[in-house]
């Protein structure tokens, strides 16, 4: 039944019994077994039997009865007085955690057998992946499993990993390995190769929240030769994503791009972040705290949002409004609030006029709040919502944002998304959506908040819809359960063995906590729907440069003076422009005006950048140079005494 | 109290008394029957008195194979009242290889099934049934003659006697196939007496080590010697007068210090061929022996004269007997 020489003997006392789920075996000292290990168990009488296993735990013991023993035969002497002719027998003994039973029923326990290390072939039943793993299927190669000197490829299901059967990874680890981050990058990139045409598109919406971590996935990283061998044993291309975008908001100056990707050699595919009223008042609860929104205000935001953004507003107001920007709803306001104390009213259609004060209040402090981000005007420069594009990462660097425009960029970008994908107008079948410190953003305890009920209605409801929610953090027992109970397939890198004490790590055995506590870089312990117990795995280093390497590679342009940062925007739309030509156009011009017509010119994206930027300037008038004519100018004679 | 007092008096300084220490299970028979005498005679040093000599352990033991047998015996039929014991015995030679890491392996193993029953009460016939061929059923019975009692304890131990030759045999059988090799298979240790065989007594890589003392050589000032060496000394090899036919060579040898313990402790009794040779290679066979002591054989509670080699082979032969 197996062509391989057995490693070890399955051994059942009455003390260490074999179950349907459980065996135990016993190896020579100079086996490779280890904990992780998966193995065979065959046998042929009374009839053909293979269990496929997992090694779980691990003893080894000698013939002493206590260390008294080892201590008198010793004298007491740890070096020894002599060397002892004979050794003594050591057992390896091993408990491995059943995988699968072939044939599946009956099930009964394991028997005593031969045990085998694992093939490739093996791997793959073993794991379940027979199922899928094979031409025409749904395999994503996730790393290699190693053991024995071989190495075999693992695949996750691409319909329990992007939906529709199960969907949802998380991953967990301790920070400073970039383990996370790299797993998460590189099974992106298997997707993207090994996703079957026939299971559609499929892009990916990145949250860069630390550093310069996501910010050079379009740069080529510097691998070795071990790693190459496990692309190519993957079936992965050793190359950076082909096409990424990058998305960051303003700095408050409100014209330099709050990101380290402001090299100029990379800024070709960098675009600003800016929403306008009309994109943000739906998430205004995202910003306003409880004590701003009671049920009187949050009653005049939902009138403000249904009845006034966006529509012909003249109803009982001195003129007729359309609001589409902060400051036509400012207007807006001060025009409601002048009628009401013209008419002496306390009211204005059952909104008391000190509600209507102090909504005007928090919601026109927004663009304050989110500067950078929100613009007072008309200014909109958002993600291609309807046209992202297959195989894409859409990065949006919110690293050195506030936490509230944060939280608004989350709960705008990812409810965009799952509205479009609801009515199949994203561009794309599948968006992944990469969040990491999701300790912080959907954490099991404190207030509900809109981004943690955002991520637990994707986490439910994502799959069916197309949206799939990869998400990371340090401490999975501090994420609120939901989230990480929907994620179908689980990776967990080293972790603290504090965590490791926690409830949710029970089911494993000591001595995978002790291995997981120990996991090199590049090492995960992965759960899948498939695999009835979490699988051990290498993965090669992402293709991609990383964010530190490419921080040094592409240092980050310094801030710029206003004239200069608008001259270099417009020269990113056309490198032909010079920046003097920029700069004589808007000397002494004001700044909003100058930037309105900026972001125009950057939305427009027109033929001829620098002539439409000009129109979209106030002309100018002008001006006449009046001669010094000091001659002309009557002298006023002043007397000795002015009262006389 | 008495038991107080008494043990005060074994720590008084330059007494006449030394503490017992916890003498093993079975150190001394309870039976006077089960012990002997015999006479002996010393062949070393121009004969004479038995002198104690000390030994230095060796750095590195000769021996590369260790012996040992095993018996289990159960009654597992009545045939009326007269019991159909079955006897499973086995002897084993485990080598060791210094390739393994002093890790032992097996070389020689013997392992031999039977029923024991006195033919005249019980025809062999009636135990057809379970396939048991001539070789595996053995007659107890003393001789034609003899009337056979109707009595199980004694038809037992019969049986019981005929199962200890039945081991030795298999023993002999494992020894001689072994001494049949050529010298470079190096030097045997046999747990127990040579004389099971005379090829196995007349080997001259063969060497015997009995643990229990149910026989007396010597007495007087010859009995002190022997019972007061220290550890790491011998006395000088005496020729036993029990052993006619196959003549071996023999001396005692202190493996541990008797210190705070009884007179017999780490006391074993060495045989090896009664040649020239023995006389000379005494010092060195008994260096190895005394290499042989480590690791300790713990948990056995004969550890004291156990050398490791042959708890394994115990061991070994436990871990594949039957549980009757």
């Amino acid at each position: 039944m197996s062509s391989t020489n057995p490693i070890g003997r399955v051994v059942g006392t009455e003390r260490k019994p074999n179950t349907p789920h459980e065996f135990h075996f016993w190896t020579g000292g100079d086996s490779s077994v280890g904990i992780g290990t998966l193995v065979k168990v065959c046998v042929e009488e009374p009839r053909p039997v293979t269990v496929y296993g997992i090694v779980v735990d691990g003893a080894s013991y000698t013939d002493l009865e206590t260390p008294l023993h080892d201590y008198i035969g010793l004298d007491g002497d740890p070096a020894g007085g002599f060397a002892a002719p004979t050794a003594r027998p050591e057992i390896r003994l091993y408990t491995a955690a059943v995988l699968r039973h072939e044939p599946a029923e009956p099930l009964q326990p394991v028997p005593a057998g031969p045990v085998h290390l694992l093939s490739d072939g093996d791997v793959a039943v073993a794991l379940r992946m027979d199922a899928y793993a094979r031409p025409g299927g749904t395999a994503i190669p996730v790393g290699l499993y190693a053991a024995g000197g071989q190495e075999s490829p693992i695949y996750l299901d691409a319909d329990f990993l992007l939906g529709p059967e199960a969907a949802h990874l998380n991953i967990t680890g301790v920070s400073g390995l970039a383990t996370k981050t790299s797993a998460v990058l590189f099974l992106l990139a298997s997707i993207f190769e090994h996703l079957p045409a026939e299971k559609g598109s499929v892009a990916a919406l990145c949250f860069n929240v630390k550093g310069p971590d996501l910010l050079f996935l379009d740069q080529p990283a510097e691998l070795s030769e071990a790693d190459r061998a496990m692309y190519a044993r993957l079936g992965v291309p050793a190359a950076p994503f082909r096409s990424v975008r990058y998305y960051a908001p303003y700095k408050p100056d409100g014209y330099n791009l709050n990101t380290l990707r402001t090299n100029p050699a990379l800024a070709e595919n960098v675009e600003p972040l800016v929403w306008g009223l009309e994109q943000i008042l739906k998430f205004a609860e995202v910003l306003l705290t409880r004590e701003d929104v009671d049920a009187k205000a949050d009653a005049l935001i939902e009138f403000i949002r249904e009845r006034v953004v966006g529509r012909r507003w003249n109803d009982g107001t001195i003129v007729e409004h359309t609001v589409r920007t902060f400051q036509d709803l400012e207007a807006w306001f001060d025009d409601v609030l002048t009628t009401c104390e013209q008419n002496d009213w306390s009211s204005w259609k059952t909104h008391h006029v000190a509600t209507i004060r102090k909504v005007r209040n928090r919601l026109l402090n927004l663009s304050t709040r989110a500067k950078g981000l929100v613009s007072n005007d008309a200014m909109s420069s958002d993600l291609p919502w309807g046209a992202f594009e297959d195989r894409t990462v859409y990065v949006i660097d919110v690293a050195n944002v506030e936490p509230e425009a944060q939280d608004l960029i989350f709960a705008r970008a990812i409810t965009e998304a799952r509205e479009r994908l609801e009515r199949n107008d994203l561009g794309v079948d599948h968006l992944i959506v990469f969040v990491d410190e999701l300790n912080k953003y959907a954490p099991s305890d404190g207030l509900e908040t809109y981004v943690r009920k955002m991520l637990l209605d994707v986490s439910e409801r994502g799959r069916y819809l197309g949206l799939v929610l990869f998400s990371a953090q340090q401490f999975r027992s501090q994420v609120h359960k939901r989230v990480v109970g929907n994620a179908g397939t689980g990776m967990y890198g080293r972790m603290d063995m504090d965590e490791l004490a926690t409830p949710g790590y029970a089911v494993l055995s000591p001595a995978t906590k002790s291995k997981l506590a120990t996991l090199a870089k590049g090492e995960l312990m992965v759960r899948h729907p498939h695999f009835a117990q979490p699988i051990f795995l290498r993965f090669p280093r992402p293709a991609v440069l990383a964010g530190r390497d490419g921080v040094r590679r592409f240092a980050p342009a310094h801030d710029l003076p206003f004239e200069d940062a608008v001259a270099r925007q417009l020269r990113r739309l056309d490198p032909r422009i010079s920046v003097n030509e920029v700069k004589d156009l808007i000397a002494g011009r004001e700044e909003a005006e100058v930037l309105r017509a900026l972001h125009a010119t950057q939305q427009k994206r027109p033929a001829g950048v620098l002539a439409y930027f000009q129109s979209c300037l106030k002309k100018r008038v002008p001006r006449d140079v009046v001669p010094f004519m000091a001659e002309r100018m009557r002298r006023v004679e002043v007397p000795e005494d002015p009262y006389a | 109290m008495l038991l107080t007092r008494v043990r005060r008096l074994a720590r008084e300084p330059n007494g006449a008394f030394s503490p017992a220490g916890s003498e093993p299970d079975g150190a001394f028979p309870t039976d006077p029957e089960a012990l002997g005498e015999a006479e002996a005679e010393v062949v070393e040093h121009g004969g004479g008195a038995l002198r104690r000599i000390a030994v230095g352990r060796a750095a590195r033991s000769g021996f590369t194979a260790f012996l040992d047998g095993i018996q289990r015996t159960g009654v597992l039929l009545y045939h009326g009242p007269v019991p159909i014991v079955y006897a499973y015995v086995a002897a084993v030679i485990r080598g060791r290889d210094d390739g393994l890491g002093g890790r032992l392996r097996t070389l020689v193993r013997e392992e031999r099934e039977a029923l024991f029953f006195p033919f005249r009460l019980v025809p062999p016939s009636a135990l057809a049934g379970c396939g048991a061929t001539a070789e595996q059923m053995v007659d107890t019975s003393l001789a034609e003659a003899a009337p056979v009692p109707i009595f199980p304890p004694l038809l037992y131990a019969w049986a019981a006697q005929r199962v200890a030759t039945f081991r030795e045999e298999v023993e002999a059988w494992a020894a001689e196939r072994w001494c049949r090799q050529d010298a470079a298979a190096g030097h045997l240790l046999v747990d127990g007496s040579l004389t099971l065989s005379g090829e196995l007594a007349a080997c001259e890589r063969a060497v015997g080590v009995i643990k229990s003392h149910h026989t007396r050589f010597f007495d007087g000032d010859d009995a002190r010697t022997l019972l007061s060496l220290e550890e790491g000394e011998r006395t000088s090899v005496f020729r036993p007068g029990t052993q006619q036919f196959t003549p071996v060579y023999s001396w005692y040898l202190r493996l541990r210090s008797p210190a705070g313990r009884g007179a017999l402790w780490g006391l074993v009794r060495v045989e090896a061929p009664a040649t020239p040779a023995t006389l000379r290679r005494a010092d060195e066979i008994s260096g190895w022996l005394l290499a042989e002591t480590a690791p300790v054989a713990l948990p056995d509670p004969r550890w004291d004269r156990m050398l490791y080699p042959i708890r394994d082979c115990e061991e070994y032969l436990r871990s594949r007997a039957p549980r009757l």
